[in-house]
């Protein structure tokens, strides 16, 4: 009986939770209720909106950025965590004190020390967007995938979920087999902590796709803007929120990374469930 | 696994290498160059290097003569801050309790639609909240007009990061062995007992270090502090921008060690009472 209660407790707070936060995204949409409900509008809405618009190409910056920064930032983090846990060096610990040195720093007060050292390169080495080759160096959106590069929280995180998990003996026996380091690595470490890499890359996926501040200062208003620099302009620019596809820019916005949270959360309900503390 | 033979091979420079080439290009070199224009007075006007930059010493550091907003907005985050940390971590250990006392197939569901907020981009949030009327009172006061915000602001943030730390907290629960509450419950010990004697020591461990965590978290996206430094953006005040960088950074250094130093005499304490 007393387990009724408290599931009852639990499913209606976690409903409301939910219901404000479903009400909370379909209210901009349409000024009413039966607004909503008319599928029409919905139609009109798409069929008004063509290839080659602001819209779009903001869409296409926004998932250029965060692929390349998720997938750079989730391999260095894995390759550093599997450096710290797996293998004895000199400058180990000096290491570790640089993350906790990044973990301390957030990304927003990265900012203007980043906007100075882009202003000197762009005086210095202005050759770069000439080289035939180096110009993709030149590319607007590098700014905004440099400062994710190295996620600390992340690093943390997969080196935790690997020391309780892995089995030592088991990368001496891949060693004496005459594995190499690399192969040990994709084969033997990767699959095993690919819980602990589902989690990072959803942290950095929502960091990176949310992300406006970089995009408002080293880019400004142009095209080359993301699609979280288009739909912050919603909330500040009145005008802005009258546009017909404002509506469809916001709820994009919101539906990527909830499809990519319920794409990893399989993985990620198996990294909630390792025991991390079992081996200590 | 208390006897792990690490290998000490030096392979792992090669796993290293990315990680530190990354670290001293892209997070390090920024910070010595800001550095140095925090020392300097430079507008953006001119180029960094080949012209002399006027050295003034500490002068930027003075931070005071930012704007008369200045102090203010400093109100607006630390009552956000305050509001939305005893707001995230009462009510976060609250759902993280509730939802592993509901039964085991729906707790993964329930978990990852609590995730779902965290998820999502807050501007998407704030329009609709809008709409609503939630989070709008702006009042122009300059000293109460910054803590009414500052609320209504923490209101937000706190819907937005339950989810993250009540994942955090409900695996520090889960972690605890289930024989020390079996143990309890056969001496006859409530849900109540079981939390304040069992499950909250084992929270307090962890709950300083989330506290700094969700601190550094929330400052990243008080709108107070993006003000501040938009505003000396926008006004090409680049140094004093550098030098407010280099306070905070300070400040949180501090912070940091003196967590440390707190901790290190409480070890002591402990082993000299053993």
């Amino acid at each position: 009986m007393n387990h009724i209660y408290k599931n009852q407790i639990i499913i209606i707070y976690s409903t409301f939770f939910t219901m404000l936060f479903a009400f909370l995204l379909i209210k901009p949409l349409y000024a009413n209720f039966d607004d909503f409900l008319n599928w029409n509008n919905w139609r009109e809405t798409f069929v008004a909106l063509k290839i080659g618009e602001v819209f779009y190409i903001n869409m296409f910056n926004s998932i250029k950025v965060t692929l390349i920064g998720t997938i750079l930032g989730t391999t260095i983090a894995t390759l550093t965590a599997y450096s710290l846990a797996v293998y004895d060096f000199k400058i180990k610990k000096v290491v570790m004190g640089l993350l906790v040195l990044m973990l301390m720093i957030p990304p927003i007060i990265q900012i203007i020390p980043f906007i100075i050292s882009i202003n000197v390169a762009k005086e210095h080495l202005s050759f770069i967007a000439t080289t035939p080759v180096l110009s993709y160096l030149a590319d607007p959106h590098l700014g905004l995938v440099l400062p994710y590069l190295v996620p600390a929280f992340g690093v943390f995180i997969i080196k935790q979920y690997l020391e309780s998990v892995l089995n030592y003996e088991m990368v001496e026996a891949a060693r004496v087999e005459g594995a190499s380091e690399a192969r040990i690595f994709r084969r033997l470490i990767v699959p095993i902590i690919s819980p602990a890499i589902s989690i990072v890359v959803l942290i950095q996926f929502v960091a990176i796709w949310n992300n406006y501040d970089f995009s408002q200062y080293l880019i400004g208003e142009s095209e080359s803007k993301v699609l979280a620099h288009a739909v912050r302009n919603l909330v500040t620019d009145e005008y802005a929120r009258l546009r017909f596809e404002a509506p469809i820019m916001n709820n994009f916005m919101v539906i990527i990374p909830i499809a990519m949270l319920l794409l990893l959360s399989n993985l990620i309900l198996r990294f909630i469930n390792a025991d991390l503390t079992a081996d200590e | 696994m208390n006897n792990i033979t690490r290998s000490k091979n030096n392979g792992a420079y090669k796993f290293i290498a990315p990680f530190l080439l990354v670290f001293f290009a892209v997070n390090l070199f920024p910070y010595f160059i800001s550095f140095y224009t925090s020392l300097h007075e430079w507008d953006m006007s001119y180029r960094f290097i080949d012209e002399n930059l006027t050295y003034t010493g500490l002068k930027n550091y003075g931070l005071f003569h930012i704007d008369k907003y200045f102090f203010p907005t400093l109100l607006n985050i630390v009552v956000f801050a305050l509001c939305s940390v005893v707001l995230i971590h009462c009510l976060s250990i609250i759902v993280a309790k509730l939802i592993l006392l509901s039964s085991k197939k729906a707790q993964g569901l329930i978990l990852i639609a609590y995730v779902v907020p965290y998820v999502v981009n807050k501007d998407a949030l704030v329009i609709g909240a809008q709409e609503y009327g939630i989070g709008l009172t702006i009042i122009e006061s300059r000293w109460w007009g910054p803590i009414v915000n500052g609320v209504n602001e923490s209101f937000i943030a706190t819907y937005q990061f339950i989810g993250f730390f009540t994942l955090i907290y409900y695996m520090v629960l889960k972690s605890i062995k289930r024989n020390l509450i079996e143990a309890a419950q056969l001496e006859g010990a409530n849900v109540w007992d079981i939390f304040i004697n069992i499950e909250f020591p084992y929270l307090k461990n962890m709950l300083y270090m989330m506290i700094v965590l969700s601190v550094i978290m929330l400052i990243q996206v008080a709108q107070g502090f993006k003000f501040i430094i938009g505003n000396l953006f926008w006004m090409r005040e680049i140094d004093i921008a550098s030098a407010f960088s280099w306070v905070y950074i300070f400040f949180v250094m501090a912070l940091f060690i003196k967590i440390s130093i707190v901790r290190k005499l409480i070890i002591k304490r402990k082993e000299k009472s053993l």
